[in-house]
């Protein structure tokens, strides 16, 4: 194909996603350098308040109230701040403060160091997220292999109804799916009292960050497998039929069999899937937002929508989304390096 | 037939609520959109509202959990798309001092016969005025009176003896965690704070400045006694979101806490409660011995935001359609409205007493959000154990003077 | 390869199989039983398992409320960004892979990283933008952004459906004189019918069950189903309005439902033919 008609055929693409993504990043990169705001100036402003039943409340006190221009109108500032957005998003004061700390080798300092900087949004966000990336992304794959195998297993009856019913967790809408598990196991609904009807004494599994994070990555497998499963059992139609019959004349055992023959024929899939799940993991949003407490579980996007909608500050949530970008190319690198060898071998 | 009965209940309470109210009766034309939270009374509100489309003209309403983000946004775009927004004390004050909203005074001059425009419902900054408010909030607590009962213990009227009672329901009654509370990290967790450490006597800012001053001794106090609190609250407590611990007490499965007003009647509510009945209300308790019941009073009320580029004067007549006295009559509980024809029933027990008693307003200065927001982040992890008092203290009072100075509020 | 297998290993499997699909299924039947029951008993501690079954909810919120309103919005932005979807992205893919030069694999080495990016990152931009335009709330903004947030993924998908078909096939075409568009539609699409199901089903996915960038670039009459979701689901003040919004969450995965009960032979051996063998 030639140049002319490469161009030709993917200009809408591009167009699109030069103008929606693009174009948005580099607004925001603009926007993090910035800082915005209305001017000012404390005013004695006495407010009245209705209380109840007609009493109401008269306050006089220095309020800042809008500075106005000659029509009236409030006043903007807006300001060139460099890199002072992405400072405090990163809160570079408080990490000098926990390095100072970890300096002072005083007993538990490891531990101290670890709270210190956690505790600290940004960090204690990426924290989470990537032990959220780490603590999925091998369940998911591992689990999503033993259901495509036990399916494959079954008769071709069965098989249809098993498909419908491991595809669930991943059509329902995520914020519905994350709420529909929380309210399983909140403290007296259904998984605690299962929990004592086997026996068990009660769980309060929202009571610390242990259980939340283990919740949360539950959820994160329980939605994610449904695809590994479809892509692999997919994979697994496609097994060519003379190496395993190769292999099982030549008397190789079941798990010969899936370490010599399955797995690697299905190694790019494991590889596709695997990077799929990476990049959705860190966008991991819905599970924080319901299973809520930032407090004990804080995800990367997560944080940018709360400092974009409480803070209502565009200009820092900008800089938190310019990080948190960095944060995945730095991630995607060692696959799109992979990928430049493999096209240089070809 | 089982099926029938609840679709002819809503058929009855749809056509029911439509003859409640005289006809809307307003000149103008354009369209109006409205933008609120969504509590039972604010869909009252916005059902009367939706009568005045007909002829030329439309109205929409919308209602969500999410209002007071999209709020900012829409008050700071060149254009709003909403002529009507829903404002409360907290987040009034940013709006107002950034200049983004109308006055109101040639409107309420105009309709104030019309309309019965009470005094009472007026918020005003100086002269101005800024907002209509409709109803009044605040947490207050609410006790099992069967159960105290048979305890033989008093409604506590105070901390020490609401821990007291807890101690002795734990003991006597087997409730394992008498206590609830909206106590989930973040903004819940942070109006708690606010409430307890204003009915301790402290004070946010440096007088008259942006300055904070909420580190000291008496926040250190606050705290100790909302950790003391939750020792008695379910493990989950941090947790669970503000319907989760309504539930609580609807399902039976606490004592007493310090809940919104307006959670009141959900209490007595025979399809959602099992409590019916049961509940009893007084004022919040003190903190600290000869104060002020530890809450604050809300008020909720509707502005028109000064970008709006439809026709303020329709919006305001829509406004004063959806507070009209008809309208509260035909809802009279489901709110403590400031409306002089407003009958407090029990509902209304908690809020009058504590106002009574001398509770104050949410602090209705610009920089009370951020601090509200910044204490929410922070205080959480004092109370799971992660932190000391003096760290969270310190870390909200940084996150506060970052946020402030990016508003321009401190230098 | 079905080797005679022990009756333990078989009973193993049953009882994997049988504890997964137990805990894919629960959480959504449990959702749609409560759906039908009073708040009381929803949300009874403990649990019921037999309750009295009322319809009020899904009355309450399709007809009182008009949720048809909603379900017509998706209907229109989800048709909209599949088409759209679909049609610029096999333009895309088929030329990304017939081009032998370095531009299409740089194109695709970003559109992976566009792919990563956090859909909040991009509406820190979008929402003030689109305000100041005058863009926001209209079906044409989200369907456009919703098809540009989904070109990564579908390239990708269908580019590796587009190598699979051998290049003969066109150059076999292109030497009848045809233009590179006439080999395109009238020789490679016809074949490409699996794939293009198969990526249109997830593309379907995407937009119907968007909710972040719905819920803030759309209002009110306009807001699509699941966006509008979030309403009642936020309303956790009102237990009877959160299971309104119960009651309108399975309604939203109905379709959902169908159409994996239909398609999902279609869903297999499309990947079968495409990603699996790419």
């Amino acid at each position: 194909m030639n140049r002319r008609s490469f161009a030709g055929f993917v200009a809408p693409s591009v167009l699109a996603m030069l103008l929606l993504i693009l174009l948005p990043l580099l607004g925001t990169a603009w926007l993090s350098l910035h800082e915005s705001y209305v001017k000012t100036e404390l005013a004695e402003v006495q407010t009245s308040v209705p209380l109840f039943g007609g009493m109401s409340r008269v306050e006089v006190r220095r309020v800042p109230q809008a500075v106005r221009d000659a029509a009236g109108i409030p006043v903007r500032v807006w300001n060139f701040v460099g890199l002072d957005n992405y400072a405090n998003v990163l809160s570079l004061d408080r990490l000098r403060q926990a390095l100072v700390t970890l300096s002072d080798a005083t007993p538990g300092w490891g531990w101290q160091f670890y709270r210190d900087v956690t505790s600290i949004e940004f960090w204690g966000a990426l924290e989470f997220s990537l032990l959220y990336i780490a603590a999925t992304t091998p369940c998911v794959l591992l689990l999503g292999f033993a259901i495509a195998l036990a399916v494959d297993a079954t008769s071709r009856r069965v098989r249809g109804a098993l498909i419908f019913a491991s595809l669930l967790p991943f059509i329902i809408t995520p914020v519905v799916g994350a709420l529909s598990i929380y309210w399983l196991f909140l403290d007296n609904a259904v998984v605690n009292a299962a929990l004592q009807g086997l026996g068990f004494a009660k769980f309060y599994f929202l009571s610390g960050a242990v259980p939340i994070r283990a919740l949360i990555v539950l959820y994160g497998v329980w939605h994610a497998t449904p695809f590994a499963f479809v892509v692999l059992y997919a994979g697994l139609q496609t097994l060519p039929q003379d190496a395993l019959e190769a292999a099982l004349v030549d008397g190789a055992t079941a798990w010969q069999r899936l370490r010599f023959v399955i797995v690697p024929h299905l190694a790019p899939l494991f590889a596709f899937v695997g990077l799929i799940h990476v990049m959705d993991a860190y966008r991991v949003f819905e599970p924080v937002l319901v299973f809520g407490s930032n407090l004990y579980a804080n995800s990367l996007q997560y944080m940018t929508y709360r400092i974009l909608n409480s803070e209502d500050n565009y200009s820092k949530a900008a800089a938190a989304s310019l990080l948190t970008v960095l944060g995945i190319v730095v991630l995607l690198i060692p696959i799109l390096r992979r990928l430049w060898r493999e096209r240089q071998a070809a | 037939m089982k099926r029938l009965l609840p679709m002819a209940a809503g058929l009855v309470a749809l056509l029911g609520a439509a003859s409640a109210y005289a006809a809307c009766s307003i000149s103008g034309s354009g369209d109006v959109s409205t933008l609120s939270n969504a509590f039972p009374v604010l869909e009252a509100i916005a059902g009367a509202m939706r009568e005045c489309t007909g002829g030329p003209v439309k109205v929409t309403t919308k209602l969500t959990t999410e209002n007071s983000a999209e709020t900012t946004q829409a008050l700071k775009a060149a254009k709003s798309p909403y002529g009507l927004v829903a404002l409360t004390n907290g987040t009034i004050t940013p709006a107002q001092a950034a200049g983004q909203l109308r006055p109101l005074n040639d409107f309420v001059a105009k309709y104030k016969a019309k309309y019965n425009i009470e005094d009472g419902m007026l918020i005003k900054f100086g002269n101005d005025v800024m907002a209509i408010a409709f109803q009044v909030n605040a947490q207050h607590l609410f006790y099992r009176k069967d159960i105290l009962d048979a305890a033989g213990i008093a409604p506590p009227a105070s901390y020490d003896e609401m821990l007291a009672a807890a101690e002795k329901l734990k003991a006597t009654a087997g409730i394992e965690f008498p206590i609830s509370g909206t106590y989930k990290s973040g903004w819940n967790l942070a109006e708690e704070f606010v409430n307890n450490y204003l009915g301790m006597g402290g004070a946010f800012f440096k007088d008259g400045t942006a300055e904070p001053a909420f580190n000291n001794a008496l926040a250190i106090k606050t705290l100790d006694v909302m950790k003391r609190l939750v020792g008695y609250m379910s493990p989950n407590a941090l947790a669970l979101d503000t319907g989760a611990s309504a539930q609580q007490f609807m399902q039976g499965q606490v004592a007493m806490g310090n809940m919104w007003a307006s959670r009141a009647a959900n209490m007595d509510d025979p399809a959602q409660s099992k409590v019916v009945g049961k509940i009893a209300f007084a004022a919040a308790p003190i903190i600290t011995p000869g104060g002020k019941p530890a809450t604050t009073l809300w008020w909720d009320g509707w502005a028109i935001p000064k970008n709006f580029d439809g026709d303020p004067e329709l919006a305001f007549q829509v406004m004063m359609e959806g507070l009209k006295e008809d309208v509260v009559r035909a809802n009279n509980d489901v709110a403590i409205w400031t409306r002089s024809v407003y009958k407090p029933g029990r509902f209304a027990i908690g809020t009058a007493a504590s106002a009574r008693a001398g509770a104050p307003p949410y602090p209705m200065v610009p920089q009370q959000s951020l601090a509200h927001d910044a204490i929410g982040e922070h205080i959480g992890a004092f109370l799971a154990g992660q932190a000391s008092a003096e760290k969270v203290l310190a870390d909200a009072t940084a996150s506060y003077i970052a946020a402030a100075k990016a508003k321009g509020l401190l230098k | 390869m079905k080797a005679r297998l022990s009756i333990v290993r078989s009973s193993a499997r049953s009882g994997f199989l049988a504890l997964w699909v137990l805990a894919a299924a629960f959480p959504f039947a449990w959702m749609a039983l409560i759906s039908l029951r009073t708040p009381v008993d929803a949300f009874a501690q403990p649990p019921k398992l037999f309750a009295p079954v009322t319809f009020a909810h899904f009355y309450q919120i399709w007809v009182v409320d008009g949720f048809w309103h909603q379900a017509i919005n998706s209907l229109v932005v989800t048709v909209g960004t599949v088409g759209v979807s679909l049609s610029i992205g096999c333009l895309a893919a088929y030329a990304l892979a017939r081009y032998r030069g370095a531009a299409g694999f740089w194109l695709l080495m970003v559109a992976l990283v566009f792919r990563a990016m956090p859909h909040v990152v991009l509406l820190t931009a979008y929402k003030p933008a689109f305000f100041q335009l005058g863009l926001w709330d209209r079906y044409e903004t989200l369907i456009v952004v919703l098809v540009a947030i989904n070109q990564p993924f579908t390239i990708w998908m269908l580019r590796s459906f587009f190598v699979n078909i051998p290049a003969e096939l066109d150059e076999a075409a292109l030497v009848d004189g045809c233009t590179r568009l006439q080999a395109f539609w009238r020789v490679i699409m016809p074949v490409m019918w699996p794939g293009v199901i198969t990526a249109g089903l997830f593309s379907f996915l995407l937009a119907y069950n968007d909710y972040l960038i719905s819920s803030q670039l759309m209002n009110g009459d306009h807001m699509t189903m699941t966006a509008a979701l979030s309403n009642y689901m936020n309303a956790n003040d009102d237990a009877v309005k959160l299971l309104n919004g119960i009651a309108g969450a399975v309604s939203v995965c109905i379709p959902l439902i169908f159409l994996i009960l239909f398609f999902q032979r279609q869903i297999v051996a499309g990947l079968v033919q495409g990603a699996v063998k790419g």
